[in-house]
């Protein structure tokens, strides 16, 4: 079983075509559990701004803010000087959740590196500042598990595949 | 509990018809179906060539997931890859004796030679933004390419062009027209 496992071992290829499949599964569903509760959303790490351009297609009504270190999307992707917050994710996160307190109905935290030490360090700590921005019974589907003490793990959707991913819901 | 599992199960079922009835494609769709459509594309030549003795051609290495794919489905074909450089990631990266580094203008011919008739399959994959650079790198592949293809050779590309003495064969059901071009060599 595990020779079997080994031996279909996924390609670069076939693992990209993994993790899009799996995020835009779970951000579809969290469109909709969230559908009705109010606030604005979250993109924890814009990247190449597959998923901030989904986000936007998802809620065409709702602001929308950006997190990232530095900018290297497409400039159609990029949002305005406003809505975008560059600088390490500590800070940022932390200046964002003393501004703002709990204001998001939905965060999409995409944080992950090839350095898992590095992935648990960062996730360890802007997982309570996440969960401090998040409005009760709001979602956060993220790339890395999070874990704080209002975070609530949910199922992923069914049509997720092998790929790893996480979504919590804040208690109410 | 079950009632209320079955219940659940229908409302997922209900927001998943919504969803798939939704009014926009994003970039996370294209990305997907473009990715798809590589994976699609080179497993369908693969199920051609897979077992002919011959070389494999990456023109464009790009961050090297469809070499990877390519190596991962072709275990046993030596894979050349042609870039002007390395910007992949290290664990897809050729070793030196199959990067073949430069403007495929200077890199194709001199490669001609070298691999006269022997090449099975080869996947293209040089499209840029300019549609300019496109026009002149299509009308120039594909003549650079044709006397290296083995008979039965297949070619994938991202650009629409022409080999003397290939026919366009059939895409994978899920790959949208125009999106990518299979050609194979007769004989």
């Amino acid at each position: 079983m595990e020779f079997e496992r080994e031996a279909a071992k996924p390609d670069r290829l076939e693992r990209m075509i993994e993790r899009l499949v799996t995020q835009r599964a779970c951000l579809d569903y969290a469109a909709h559990i969230i559908a009705e509760l109010p606030g604005v959303i979250l993109e924890v790490g814009l990247g190449k701004g597959r998923t901030f351009d989904h986000l936007r297609g998802l809620f065409p009504e709702r602001e929308l803010y950006a997190f990232d270190r530095d900018v290297h999307a497409p400039a159609d992707v990029v949002p305005d000087s406003q809505h975008l917050l560059l600088g390490e994710f500590r800070q940022t996160l932390a200046a964002a959740a003393a501004e703002h307190g709990p204001c998001a109905a939905l965060i999409h935290a995409d944080i992950g590196s090839e350095d898992s030490a590095r992935d648990l360090a960062l996730a360890g700590a802007i997982a309570p500042l996440i969960a401090q921005l998040m409005l009760p019974d709001a979602l956060v589907v993220a790339d890395r598990s999070l874990s704080a003490a209002t975070l609530i793990a949910q199922p992923l959707p069914a049509t997720v595949g092998e790929f790893p991913y996480f979504i919590y819901q804040a208690a109410a | 509990m079950r009632r209320r599992d079955a219940s659940s199960e229908r409302r997922n079922a209900r927001d998943f018809a919504r969803i798939a009835r939704r009014q926009f494609v994003s970039r996370l769709d294209s990305a997907i179906r473009r990715l798809k459509a590589q994976r699609s594309c080179i497993d369908a030549a693969v199920a051609i060539v897979g077992g002919h003795a011959g070389v494999v051609l990456e023109l464009g290495l790009g961050n090297g997931r469809t070499y990877d794919h390519l190596r991962e489905r072709m275990p046993n074909q030596e894979i050349f890859v042609f870039d002007r450089q390395v910007a992949a990631h290290p664990h897809s990266t050729p070793d030196a004796a199959h990067m073949i580094l430069g403007d495929l203008k200077q890199t194709l011919p001199a490669a001609q030679a070298r691999f006269h008739k022997t090449v099975v399959l080869v996947h293209s994959d040089v499209g840029t933004g300019d549609d300019a650079e496109n026009a002149m790198l299509a009308e120039f592949v594909g003549p650079a390419l044709e006397p290296m293809l083995a008979p039965g050779a297949v070619v994938i590309s991202d650009q629409s062009f022409a080999i003397p003495g290939t026919n366009p064969i059939e895409l994978p059901p899920d790959v949208p027209l125009g999106r990518y071009f299979m050609l194979r060599l007769g004989g």
